[in-house]
């Protein structure tokens, strides 16, 4: 069930940004399964130009914090050039059929997932640090698109200490590439 | 209504009446809803509504007492309400074998004084929760946790009385905090994915909490005050009342009370 008062306040949100924000539509208890954002512009620091986007929209079980919150969805897997190589992006992971029907406790659009052709998820979300809204999962998403070369040492030089974490962020990259970011974190 | 003789001699004519006259919804009758039920019937209570879409399986008779391997397979509302009926014929009892919410749900709950809910997954519990405040309902919700491979009695519980509009304080908008509000998360058992089955079970437990629900219900018809919580620590047997849980400015289920 959707708490609607709230999903229409995310809805006016994403209207007022991307007012050609495509829904699909639920039914009665879970009215608006997600919205999608076609040609969405993808920062300069990825290797492709646009994408379609699909935002899952949360029942109320959604909002737990350590519901693992779904990312953003995108049709491809996303690359960014790194140091010379065009490595796959961090973190976009082709989401199995399994894995998204686990999640349909928190996301109705898991319950039909034939409507979801966007396959990879990009997650950023750490348990206790969670967008509250799917506009803000939109700002996350292009914020770490856009920041995600120039601050990834940086970012996982603070994360050192938890390595799933770590392991996520070098995960695309090449045995060299791998090496080398993992010896900078460990400084 | 000869079973309910021994009630008569500490129930007052109110209160008595007042659990007569109530419409009672049990949102999931597992450990949990079934004692809450089996209580809920030995006070008194003639009229219900049950709602929950498994089967009786094997691994419940630990906490499911009345029940036999014989019975396995069938829907446990049924179950329920053929020993309801064992009790008195008299009591009205609607079944439900399916999940929440649903328009049935949303029907019954509308018609009803009081919902209980002992349910193992966040989703419909959260979903009763805004449909209780929807329709201003009394919801009275009780959860168990058991640490799996721990010694002891390593288990927690609480009962979360969410009034819904359903008396004069609620609109202060100080006690109208929800599950997400009182800080209970999915690492408390009732609240955890679906997905992390096989979950440990105690019907010991079970009752405690169950008979909580109940007892805090009691209280409300004999208009004294009760807690937003109690948290019942099984290893130390501390009770711990919250008397007013504050809503959070942030809350998705609250944030137009906040507002206000």
């Amino acid at each position: 069930m959707q708490k609607l008062k709230f999903i229409q306040r995310c809805l006016n949100e994403i209207s007022s940004e991307y007012p050609q924000a495509e829904l699909i539509e639920g039914d009665r208890y879970c009215p608006l399964l997600g919205v999608r954002i076609r040609n969405f512009e993808l920062p300069t620091t990825i290797v492709e130009d646009t994408v379609d986007v699909l935002v899952p929209m949360p029942m109320c079980g959604g909002y737990f914090r350590e519901a693992y919150i779904s990312g953003v969805h995108v049709a491809q897997r996303l690359h960014v050039n790194f140091e010379g190589e065009n490595s796959p992006l961090p973190f976009c992971i082709e989401a199995t059929e399994r894995d998204l029907v686990a999640m349909k406790t928190y996301y109705p659009l898991y319950r039909c997932i034939d409507r979801v052709p966007e396959r990879y998820v990009i997650c950023l979300y750490t348990e206790t640090d969670q967008p509250r809204t799917p506009l803000q999962a939109i700002h996350l998403f292009s914020r770490y698109l856009a920041f995600y070369l120039e601050n990834c040492r940086h970012i996982a030089a603070q994360r050192s200490a938890d390595p799933k974490w770590l392991s996520h962020l070098v995960e695309g990259l090449s045995p060299r590439l791998k090496a080398d970011f993992l010896a900078h974190a460990a400084r | 209504m000869e079973y309910l003789d021994r009630n008569l001699l500490w129930q007052s004519d109110s209160l008595s009446g007042a659990i007569q006259r109530s419409k009672v919804l049990i949102a999931g009758v597992g450990g949990l809803g079934w004692q809450i039920g089996a209580s809920l019937v030995g006070l008194g209570v003639q009229r219900f509504s049950i709602f929950d879409p498994d089967p009786l399986e094997a691994v419940n008779l630990n906490r499911l007492w009345g029940c036999s391997l014989q019975m396995a397979g069938k829907s446990k509302v049924e179950l329920f309400a053929d020993l309801t009926k064992g009790v008195s014929q008299d009591i009205q009892i609607n079944t439900y074998a399916q999940s929440i919410p649903s328009e049935a749900f949303e029907l019954e709950l509308a018609d009803s004084d009081v919902i209980f809910g002992g349910f193992d997954a966040p989703e419909p519990r959260l979903a009763t929760q805004v449909l209780a405040k929807k329709h201003k309902k009394l919801y009275i919700d009780a959860g168990v946790t058991i640490k799996c491979g721990q010694a002891g009695l390593s288990g927690t519980g609480q009962v979360f009385r969410y009034r819904g509009g359903y008396d004069e304080s609620c609109a202060s908008g100080h006690s109208q905090a929800c599950i997400l509000c009182a800080g209970l998360g999915l690492n408390n058992k009732g609240y955890l994915d679906e997905q992390a089955k096989p979950l440990p079970s105690s019907g010991v437990l079970n009752g405690i909490l169950g008979q909580l629900a109940v007892s805090t219900w009691l209280k409300i018809l004999q208009q004294e005050n009760v807690p937003d919580m109690l948290y019942f620590n099984w290893n130390n047997f501390n009770l711990i009342p919250v008397w007013s849980l504050p809503v959070k400015p942030d809350c998705p289920l609250c944030f137009e009370d906040a507002e206000t």
